[in-house]
């Protein structure tokens, strides 16, 4: 059983308040989305979950325990974040990258048995296996985008934090990469964070929504309590119209812009 | 395949230690291990009644007495008195490091051409076995190295200690300019190094010392304080004409190759500025201090009568320099270049002046010649080009 | 069985017979190097030095001067062994911490700045220098200052990875003019050019001197092994790092003061001697791959074998009686077109 549970955080850059008293709590087997305009907090707010920004005020709680109480290494065995940048050494090896992702596990200067398992493991999940050999910098965006995900399982978190999965991800691999997503957190029972521009993926794939805008919760909850057309007025200055499709998926249509 | 849970394979840290420690133990180890040690220990207490070489002072006593106390194993005291052979000697050189000759030096190697010089000078040419690639005076030593009875050693600069250590030297003679920095590989090599003043040469005095310090070291110590007499005697000559002259000192500028290599010049504390105070000259650079560069402007504002320059070149690299010093573009508008008094040593001019050695007198000689003609004539030197040659 | 398993074995195994290959090319190296030389000695008597020198014979079978000349060999082959173990290790570090493939301990400002340090320490006293341990802790001081300064110069302009070497080429040059001026009022003070290192040699280093060198390299290649797993992390990104669990801060101070310490020592001992800890990464990598536990370890063969052999080709030009040529113009013939080759290939990516 995990959970999270998020209490009045706020974040400040310097003068700037990023998040302001953000609450919510999330679960396992579920996967949240965070959306919101530009700059609202969303990578931000991802960043706090993953314990590289400290908010000022609040706190967050994994499981009862404090997240700043905990020591790093065990944070690591608990909580995977893939940030927006790709990886910085891209001559690596696929194999290589995915052995540093066992480090909070590994015990002793080699790895042992349960590691090699693991990584081949999670590159069958993401259908990467045959990538093992490849340098980072020989894959494409979407085989890629399926190697960062194969890390983070590889990393054995409970709770994983990905950073706008779906950029520079054509139609076919955005949808590859969200059920992928959705799959495992449904399989292994982890708690998925994920920020997302697209509204309409974000309704598709995501359990639950937290709608941010200017660091405030704008809203939290199911895709169709969040995505209204007057929160996406409200946030996005933009008149939408929203339908419910008969195959049961909703779609937004933009109509005009708002004048601020 | 694999074992277990735990460690796929061995670690690998021992591996890598396992590997290193073979590679530098087998290096190292080889050079550690030495001869098995002999089984009676001596402890040898040593009483020397030396006096220390200085100038000008009694010669040493030609013996040494050496109390022995011999601790054997099973710790009986015996006291051995015994008196060295007068062939053991004992000096310092400039360093004050204190040199044990077992022997008159029969195989001597020279580091620098000015300790060549010297030693030839000395009349000990015949020990000489080896010599830096620099050592070309006296003629004589061209052609043994031709001949192959000497073996050049390296560059000044950069002495080659394999072909030093081959040629089993019983004395090597190093200039303290250059080969400080061998000190220690020296001794670890067991070579016997008497260290001279050489191009740290001050004065004249260090000259001297120098030619003294290797004359004893050789044991011609007799030789060694002639050679020094006689070039006091000439160099006081000259000194004593000028006096008698009564003639105005002339300022000198000396460049030490040509301006392309920059404006170096030699300022108080070198033996060259000796030199041009005892001819009669006044050194433009003596407010500075050692080997330096001089800059266009102070030079302008010095206005030497004299430009006196080593290039190490033929008379058309010498005629080239002349004329780039009184080109326009140099801008040097003083009295040496109006009164066209550039001069350019090269080939043997240049080692003359350059070089602290015995030919000192020579040098005084050419020197005094340049400075001023109007007590010992116009220098009638081949090596000398003057730019008043030049039409 | 496994992919991934297979990959990790194979890997491992090929390591391995790196490591083995180059070991036994070592151990031919050092045998080898006994043999060039200035001094004309034939291969009998090299063997008879080994005899004598494992004791199995006496001091008769050779005399002292063949034993003096051999004996110096060994020294230089090890001491050039040994600078470019620390060279290369360095470059390896740095690297990494700055994730940056043409970062070196010279371009960064360790060697220019250790040099500096060492002719101040000089000028207020000569016996300073001349006591090992000490001149290794200024050298040490003064390879942290100069990469500190780069650093600091790199965070005010940007921290892009042209601005790390941009910083690193002013902070060296700086370094380098500063030490020659010292090494001007070295000269006027003490009449002699004691320490004027600015194109290494290796041929001055004692026997005593590599003792002390060894301890500071097992001191610093134990060091870097443990700092390999952290910097596997710290390659792919600091948040990456961070969120592994590692301090990314941590990792670049530690991994500057191994680097720092190592180019110290071996600026001490012989000069700056530049590009092993440039070229030296990339061969490695080239070969083993890129994970640090793999990359120290044999870059520790790789540099300490070229530093080897560049040492050699100093000693076979010696023989043809040029002079001994500055292992730093050899290193530099080598380096200067491999770094071109980096470059261009940096700035195509």
């Amino acid at each position: 059983m995990v959970k999270i549970k998020v209490k009045d955080v706020t974040v400040t850059y310097g003068s700037i308040r990023a998040l302001e008293d953000v609450t919510f709590e999330l679960k396992e087997g579920e996967v949240t989305g965070i959306i919101g305009p530009n700059g609202a907090g969303k990578t931000t707010l991802l960043k706090t979950l993953a314990r590289l920004l400290k908010p000022v005020k609040g706190v967050i709680y994994i499981n009862g325990r404090n997240l700043w109480s905990l020591k790093p290494s065990e944070k690591a065995k608990i909580i995977a974040y893939q940030g927006p940048e790709e990886p910085q050494w891209s001559h690596a090896k696929v194999l290589d990258y995915m052995l540093t992702a066992r480090y909070p596990h590994t015990r002793g200067f080699m790895e042992s048995y349960r590691d090699i398992e693991k990584i081949e493991e999670s590159l069958k999940i993401v259908h990467a296996l045959h990538l093992a050999n490849r340098r980072l910098n020989q894959l494409s965006s979407g085989e890629l985008q399926r190697i960062l995900i194969a890390r983070l399982l590889v990393q054995e978190a409970k709770i994983i934090l990905v950073d706008e999965p779906t950029s520079h991800l054509d139609l076919y691999y955005q949808l590859e990469i969200l059920q992928l997503l959705k799959n495992i957190t449904r399989n292994k029972r982890l708690v998925t964070v994920i920020t997302l521009h697209d509204l309409q993926l974000a309704s598709m794939y995501c359990d639950k929504l937290i709608l941010l805008n200017r660091g405030v919760v704008e809203a939290i909850g199911k895709p169709d309590e969040v995505l209204t057309p007057e929160n996406i007025a409200k946030t996005y200055n933009v008149e939408v119209e929203v339908i419910r499709h008969p195959h049961g998926r909703l779609l937004i249509i933009p109509l005009k812009l708002r004048k601020t | 395949m694999v074992r277990g849970k735990r460690g796929v394979s061995i670690n690998i840290v021992a591996v890598l230690i396992a590997a290193l420690v073979i590679g530098i133990v087998i290096g190292y180890g080889v050079l550690q291990l030495t001869v098995k040690p002999e089984t009676v220990t001596t402890t040898i207490t040593k009483s020397e009644t030396l006096t220390e070489s200085k100038i000008l002072t009694t010669p040493l006593p030609t013996t040494i007495t050496e109390t022995k106390t011999i601790t054997e194993l099973e710790t009986k005291t015996t006291t051995v008195t015994r008196t060295l052979k007068p062939e053991k000697k004992a000096l310092f050189d400039v360093l004050g490091r204190k040199i044990e000759l077992a022997k008159i030096p029969k195989r001597v190697v020279s580091l620098a051409p000015s300790i060549t010089e010297i030693l030839f000078a000395l009349g000990v040419g015949d020990r000489v076995v080896g010599v830096d690639s620099f050592s070309n005076y006296p003629p004589k030593v061209v052609e043994l190295v031709k001949e192959g009875k000497i073996k050049v050693v390296g560059g000044y600069w950069a002495p080659d200690l394999e072909k030093v250590v081959e040629l089993n030297p019983d004395l090597v003679i190093a200039d303290l300019g250059a080969h400080y920095k061998y000190l220690a590989k020296f001794e670890e090599l067991g070579l016997n190094v008497l260290f001279v003043k050489g191009g740290n040469a001050v004065n004249l005095i260090d000259i001297y010392n120098d030619i003294l310090l290797i004359g004893e070291a050789l044991n011609v110590t007799d030789k060694a304080y002639e050679l020094v007499t006689k070039i006091k005697e000439i160099i006081g000559s000259i000194s004593g004409r000028l006096a008698k002259a009564n003639v105005t000192q002339r300022k000198v500028l000396i460049l030490l190759g040509p301006p392309t290599y920059g404006l170096w010049t030699t300022g108080s504390g070198t033996f060259i500025d000796e030199l041009i105070r005892i001819c009669g000259g006044i050194n433009i650079a003596s407010k500075y201090h050692g080997w330096i560069q001089i800059s266009r402007e102070e030079i302008l504002v010095q206005n030497p009568d004299i430009i006196i320059v080593t290039v190490m070149g033929t008379k058309e690299d010498a005629v080239k320099v002349i004329e780039e010093i009184m080109s326009p573009e140099m801008g040097l508008d003083v009295n040496a270049v109006k009164n066209k008094e550039i001069y350019v040593l090269i080939g043997e001019a240049d080692d003359l002046l350059c070089r602290p050695g015995p030919r000192v007198a020579e040098a005084v000689k050419m020197l005094a010649s340049i400075i001023h003609p109007e007590v010992f004539g116009e220098v009638g030197r081949e090596d000398v080009v003057s730019a008043k040659q030049l039409s | 069985m496994s992919v991934v398993g297979r990959e990790y074995k194979r890997r491992l195994r090929f390591f391995y017979l790196t490591l083995l290959f180059s070991s036994i090319l070592f151990v031919f190296t050092l045998i080898i190097s006994l043999t060039i030389g200035s001094a004309g000695i034939g291969v009998e008597w090299i063997a008879r030095w080994l005899m004598f020198r494992l004791g199995f014979a006496n001091g008769n079978s050779i005399n002292a001067n063949i034993l003096a000349i051999v004996d110096l060999r060994l020294t230089r082959t090890l001491t050039a062994f040994i600078i470019g173990v620390m060279l290369g290790v360095s470059g390896v570090i740095l690297q990494a911490c700055s994730r940056n493939p043409l970062a070196d301990p010279f371009i960064l400002g360790l060697s220019s700045g250790a040099l500096t340090f060492l002719a101040i320490a000089m000028l207020i006293s000569p016996a300073l220098v001349y006591l090992r341990p000490i001149a290794i802790t200024i050298a040490f001081i003064g390879a942290l200052a100069g990469l500190t300064l780069t650093l600091m110069l790199f965070e005010a302009t940007g921290g892009t990875s042209t601005s790390l070497i941009l910083s690193g080429i002013a902070v060296s040059t700086m370094f380098g003019g500063l030490s020659l001026i010292l090494s001007y009022i070295v000269y006027a003070k003490y009449k002699t050019h004691i320490i004027i290192y600015t194109l290494g040699s290796v041929n001055l280093a004692t026997r005593s001197d590599l003792t002390v060198m060894v301890v500071v390299l097992s001191i610093g290649i134990i060091l870097a092994l443990l700092l390999s797993k952290p910097l596997n992390a710290l390659i792919y990104g600091d948040e990456y790092a961070q969120q592994l669990g590692y301090s990314p801060r941590k990792i670049i101070r530690y991994g500057s003061i191994i680097a720092s310490f190592l180019t110290g020592t071996a600026v001490a001992f012989t000069g700056i001697i530049g590009f092993i800890g440039l070229i030296v990464p990339h061969i490695t990598r080239f070969i083993v791959g890129h994970d640090h536990r793999l990359v120290i370890p044999a870059s520790i063969f790789i540099g300490g074998l070229i530093l080897c052999y560049a040492d050699l080709i100093v000693r076979l030009v010696a023989i043809t009686g040029f002079g001994e040529i500055p292992i730093g113009a050899i290193t530099s013939i080598l380096g200067g077109p491999f770094l071109a080759y980096l470059i261009v290939r940096n700035l195509k990516a």
